[in-house]
């Protein structure tokens, strides 16, 4: 993450690197660059409260649906992690709405990565419905860049698809090497410690 | 009939818990936060029913997990209560241990893993 | 920052040092000498504005959250900095183009000599994606030390690159001054790595 003290908004503005979340009360701008990461912007307008998370799922998910698959669950930990962090400084799920975007592709991808993608998106869906969240925006696909401004507390989001940069993209680089390390450990779960 | 309590405030958590679980056989109960919790548990001793396990989330309004634990050891020093949560510091971990857990599971959770640590305790 | 007068270009060159930056309109050159430092450049070729900056970060940025480490602020000022006064003086982010220069490995900063040159280029890069500015050139890392002009009308870049010790030694006394200025502590230099 990368705090700017100052932007042309007038208010601080914090860029978001790929695996990364961030929850916040204050009054600022959460943003990013997208390529095959998703971003979840999620708010409490009467509370000013909000955060964005930008992760993927890595791999497929079965037919099944999203309960019982190990790979969803990752998906649902990340968007978890984010979730906690809004609780902890007040947030309450039942009141929180959501923005998604992200999912592209470069145009050069393997279809292997566009069924990734194709397999997020069914995701994320999946997931909000589960949720019974209102998503007032999606924004998913497609094979540009996406540049995201979010404003926490009123759910604001400024989306500019980037004309520059497209062969060497450093925000691509950085996505690829926090890609590949969640395919290298997509099966992954969270510790187990007993008390006894 | 003895009940197993899911205690979380997102509806996708408390389904994935239910599908893992449901080859114990034992009724389940979803509450999304604490002080809810305490409601259905009330409501179901009044009905003549036990609570053989709790497995409860951490962060979550109203009224949080770490809050729920104390106020349901005050009552019930022996029902085990699993501690399922994205919070992974020592610190947290051991405010739960000292407050009463019986486990403590940092998510994403194996369904596998949480059935055959439930197991352990409903033994 | 300093002026001097270049027989061989026949013009002025403003050369500026670690920490400093500089925009013209004015018919000169901006140069700079770089080891593991980074240079910034912007050019408007519809307005002839011109604009360089020299920056490091004191101190390796940590893998994922930069934020809280303030290292990386120095980075993050110097480049803001340099855009919003070309900005100021009349060139619009949407004219821009950015070239960048640097990050060599010459200097041995502790255990941390290949990070923070690669730190330098990498934080440069973000930022000027994130404002859609296009790099149209960039000639970085390696065990050289740089010495760049840019001519504030055209944009051209004059990069000479050397691995000669002489040079490498007094691109390090400079920039290892200007980081423990910045309040990092200080390594020593090595050659031909």
């Amino acid at each position: 993450m990368i705090k700017k003290t100052d932007s042309q908004f007038n208010k601080p503005l914090y860029i978001l690197y790929p695996g990364e979340f961030y929850a916040t009360k204050e009054d600022c701008v959460i943003s990013t660059v997208l390529g095959s990461c998703m971003a979840v912007c999620l708010f409490d307008v009467a509370k000013r409260i909000g955060g964005m998370g930008i992760f993927i799922v890595p791999g497929t998910i079965g037919t099944s649906g999203i309960i019982s698959d190990a790979i969803a669950s990752k998906g649902i930990g990340d968007i978890e992690l984010l979730l906690g962090e809004i609780v902890k400084i007040g947030g309450d799920r039942r009141y929180l709405k959501a923005k998604i975007f992200g999912a592209g592709y470069p145009a050069d991808s393997s279809s292997q990565m566009e069924q990734v993608m194709n397999s997020n998106i069914k995701f994320i869906y999946e997931y909000f419905t589960l949720e019974n969240m209102t998503v007032e925006r999606s924004d998913l696909g497609g094979e540009f860049r996406r540049r995201l401004y979010f404003f926490p507390w009123t759910g604001k989001v400024y989306r500019n698809i980037l004309q520059n940069n497209e062969e060497s993209s450093e925000f691509i680089k950085l996505e690829q090497e926090y890609i590949d390390s969640e395919f290298r450990q997509k099966e992954k779960f969270g510790r187990v410690i007993l008390f006894d | 009939m003895k009940h197993i309590l899911i205690i979380d405030d997102s509806p996708t958590i408390r389904i994935s818990v239910e599908h893992a679980l449901k080859s114990l056989g034992h009724a389940m109960v979803c509450a999304e936060n604490g002080r809810d919790a305490l409601g259905k548990i009330d409501a179901l001793i009044a009905q003549g029913h036990d609570i053989a396990l709790c497995v409860l989330d951490v962060n979550m309004p109203e009224m949080d997990g770490i809050s729920f634990l104390k106020e349901f050891r005050s009552r019930d020093k022996f029902t085990p209560v699993l501690i399922l949560t994205t919070e992974s510091e020592d610190d947290k971990i051991k405010e739960g241990r000292s407050h009463g857990a019986s486990g403590w599971i940092i998510k994403p959770f194996k369904p596998d893993e949480l059935l055959s640590v439930a197991k352990r305790f409903l033994k | 920052m300093y002026e001097r007068y270049s027989k061989k270009y026949e013009k002025k060159i403003t050369i500026i040092h670690p920490g400093e930056f500089y925009v013209s309109r004015n018919d000169e050159l901006i140069g700079t000498l770089l080891g593991s430092c980074v240079a910034v450049c912007l050019h408007d070729a519809s307005s002839g504005l011109a604009g360089m900056n020299h920056f490091m970060l004191p101190g390796r940025i940590s893998e994922r959250d930069i934020f809280q480490d303030s290292s990386a602020k120095y980075g993050i000022t110097a480049i803001n900095e340099l855009i919003s006064h070309m900005e100021r003086a009349g060139a619009p982010i949407r004219n821009l183009s950015a070239k960048v220069f640097g990050g060599g490995h010459v200097l041995s900063l502790e255990a941390n000599s290949v990070t923070i040159p690669h730190d330098n280029v990498r934080l440069a890069r973000v930022l000027l994606e994130h404002a859609d500015i296009p790099i149209v050139a960039s000639d970085v890392g390696e065990n050289y030390t740089r010495k760049i002009l840019m001519d504030v009308k055209s944009g051209r870049i004059y990069l000479k690159k050397s691995t000669r010790q002489d040079v490498i030694d007094f691109v390090d006394g400079r920039e290892q001054t200007y980081a423990q200025r910045l309040g990092r502590p200080a390594g020593k230099a090595v050659a031909g790595r």
